[in-house]
């Protein structure tokens, strides 16, 4: 006897409605029944997991330190009577430095050559000239000014009276060494002693440990530098 | 595309000026004079350096003695540094200075002064004045040169940090002898010590009243360890509180009229208040069945700190002075003991002794802040702290080597005024100006 397809689709479909049955049943029957022996909520027995996490070690605070301050050497005065006072043979001729006899030299009053819209290379930054103060915008970031002011170490004791804001300059020579330093804005309070200080010290540091001034920043030697001393709030 | 890696760039390049301006000390041009000058900015830090030079005019041996004592005034002050006489290039005679001299020395102040029979003048200068002193005092030689060197050191400090000076205060504490403990008062120096118990028993824990007047302390001269208040120079004690059991470590109010104690009288050490005139018991603070101890009551009045190990070790906790449930501290280690307010308005600093390995040491903690400070280090085994009475620094009893007095700032070492066996150490008040 053979099936037509018709009759073949209708065994086939309830073949696998057999099959489905066989397999769902006995499983939902399991699932129920197992939900028929869950206890009410009141008899369950809570345990209390936690995770144990290592206590963190208290670790007990650290009694400040100090920086020793650096030892302050007398200047200026020679304790042998019969000994010469030191010369300081990196010390400019100041004579040289701040003649008051008028400059002859008309060359630095000329002009670049019209003609040359490229201009000629600066070969000289030109003489320091006490009247002229500080530069521009390369200060911007420049490394080697930071590491100048850096050296400045203007630290007023916590204590210092006053609010004032100093303002005093140096004269670099292109070695990097400081040759002369002047207070343009003096005032009459602890700021002032700070950064006279400040000054002095970085005076002293910078003749004994020159570091040359960059090329690009060798007009600073032709004017006086300038500081303006401030207290961070 | 160009257009967006142009704004990259004017993004970038903004971002660095930011930068750059935040940065303290920052290098740059300085706007209000066409970007001349370069801006130096440094925070106000460190010890304010002093010269006191030994005046070489005038009565030389009184001259000496006062060099010398404010010298350690001003180094113990908190706030200076004492130059080394050895490095003074100024040798001018009388009242007058170098100021440059001074200047290159690194002084930024220096005190002149002139002894002569009659008077001590005294002169403060600060380098930025040149030779105008900032400070002027003459006192008539009547009494203690010391007690006069104290006074101009106090006008000093005040000169400088608006704070009234502690050079002239006193400092109490418990001096060990063999199977006895006395109550000792001295200059907060270490000079003109005294006893106060005046009785061969043990005597702990003493505590300055507010007024400077009195000292309460625990004597154990009627076998029970009972609270007496004494005068301050040492006259007949009166028994004040004499409960069953421990009758201790006495905290005055601000007032004067009450006292912070322990007692055990219910078998348990609890923290009381009682009165300072009779020993009633006014409030009865804690009630725990641990061990609560060491009450000491705040500059302000409202709390009392304390300690407790009922949650474990010893530790510092705070508990209204009106009543109220007491709030643990102290979180550094597993034993602190021995608190002590700084007297300092607005502020909420406690020091107390920490064992820290296998000693102890002192350090100080801001409640608000949670910010602790360590005071001493490395420097042998440091306890019961006491605030001076600015709280610039603190007192305290090293084991076995006596009484030190160290900055609360935890800068600097400490520094000893007492040699010998001795604890519960008590900065006493403010002296008269």
């Amino acid at each position: 006897m053979s099936m037509n397809e018709g009759q073949m689709h209708v065994v086939s479909i309830v073949g696998a409605v057999a099959i489905f049955a066989a397999l769902s049943v006995p499983t939902l029957w399991l699932t129920n029944a197992a939900d028929a022996h869950q206890p009410e909520l009141r008899d369950v027995t809570v345990i209390e997991a936690s995770i144990a996490v290592r206590k963190q070690k208290v670790v007990q605070p650290q009694k400040q330190v100090r920086t020793p301050d650096a030892p302050v050497k007398p200047t200026g005065v020679n304790h042998d009577d019969k000994k010469d006072p030191p010369v300081d043979p990196k010390k400019p001729d100041e004579k040289s430095q701040h003649d008051d006899k008028p400059n002859t030299d008309i060359n630095r009053f000329q002009h670049g050559d019209p003609d040359d819209p490229a201009g000629k290379p600066v070969t000289t930054v030109g003489d320091f000239n006490g009247s002229e103060k500080g530069f521009g915008d390369v200060t911007k970031g420049d490394p080697w000014l930071g590491q100048l002011n850096a050296d400045l170490r203007f630290t007023p004791p916590e204590i210092a009276k006053g609010d004032s804001v100093p303002v005093g300059c140096i004269h670099l020579t292109a070695d990097g060494k400081i040759v002369d330093t002047k207070f343009d804005v003096k005032t009459d309070d602890d700021l002032q002693t700070a950064a006279e200080a400040a000054l002095d010290g970085l005076k002293k540091l910078r003749n004994d440990h020159p570091v040359p001034v960059p090329d690009h920043l060798l007009p600073l030697t032709t004017k006086w530098l300038c500081f303006k001393f401030s207290v961070t709030k | 595309m160009l257009q967006i890696q142009r704004h990259k760039v004017t993004i970038l390049v903004a971002l660095m000026v930011g930068v750059l301006a935040a940065v303290p000390g920052a290098t740059r041009a300085d706007p209000e004079s066409n970007g001349t000058v370069l801006e130096v900015s440094g925070p106000k830090k460190g010890a304010y350096p002093i010269a006191v030079p030994t005046a070489s005019d005038g009565d030389t041996a009184a001259a000496k003695e006062i060099a010398t004592v404010a010298s350690f005034d001003l180094s113990v002050a908190g706030v200076f540094k004492v130059l080394d006489p050895a490095s003074f290039l100024d040798k001018t005679l009388g009242l007058d200075i170098d100021p440059q001299k001074w200047k290159d020395v690194g002084a930024y102040g220096v005190v002149k002064y002139k002894a002569t029979a009659d008077t001590i003048e005294f002169r403060l200068y600060e380098m930025s004045k040149g030779t105008t002193p900032s400070l002027t005092k003459s006192y008539p030689r009547k009494g203690d040169t010391r007690a006069i060197v104290h006074r101009w050191c106090n006008e000093v400090v005040k000169y400088y940090t608006g704070e009234a000076g502690f050079f002239g205060s006193k400092i109490a504490f418990t001096a060990k002898g063999k199977g006895t403990s006395a109550i000792y008062a001295m200059d907060f120096d270490g000079a003109n010590a005294y006893s106060v118990s005046k009785n061969s028993s043990t005597n702990i824990l003493p505590a300055w009243s507010p007024s400077g007047g009195q000292i309460a302390y625990t004597s154990f001269m009627r076998e029970n360890p009972d609270l007496y208040v004494a005068p301050a120079g040492g006259g007949r004690p009166t028994k004040v509180s004499s409960q069953k059991g421990m009758n201790t470590g006495a905290s005055w109010s601000p007032d004067g009229s009450k006292l912070a104690v322990t007692l055990s009288k219910d078998g348990n050490a609890e923290i009381y208040i009682i009165s300072a005139s009779d020993g009633s018991i006014v409030k009865r603070l804690t009630n725990d069945k641990a061990i609560d101890t060491s009450p000491a009551w705040s500059p302000d009045g409202g709390t009392i700190a304390f300690v407790s190990d009922r949650n474990g070790g010893p530790q510092i906790f705070v508990v209204p002075a009106g009543g109220g449930s007491a709030k643990q501290v102290s979180t550094n280690g597993s034993y602190n003991t021995t608190p002590a307010w700084s007297p300092k308005s607005g502020k909420h600093v406690i020091a107390y002794t920490t064992r820290d390995g296998g000693t102890y040491d002192i350090v100080t903690l801001d409640i608000d802040s949670k910010t602790m400070t360590r005071i001493t280090q490395n420097e042998g085994s440091n306890e019961e702290p006491s605030f001076s009475p600015n709280g610039r620094a603190i007192a305290f009893a090293r084991a076995g080597q006596g009484v030190f007095i160290a900055n609360a700032d935890g800068t600097g070492k400490a520094v000893k005024v007492w040699s010998g066996s001795a604890t519960g150490v008590d900065w006493g008040p403010a002296p008269s100006p």
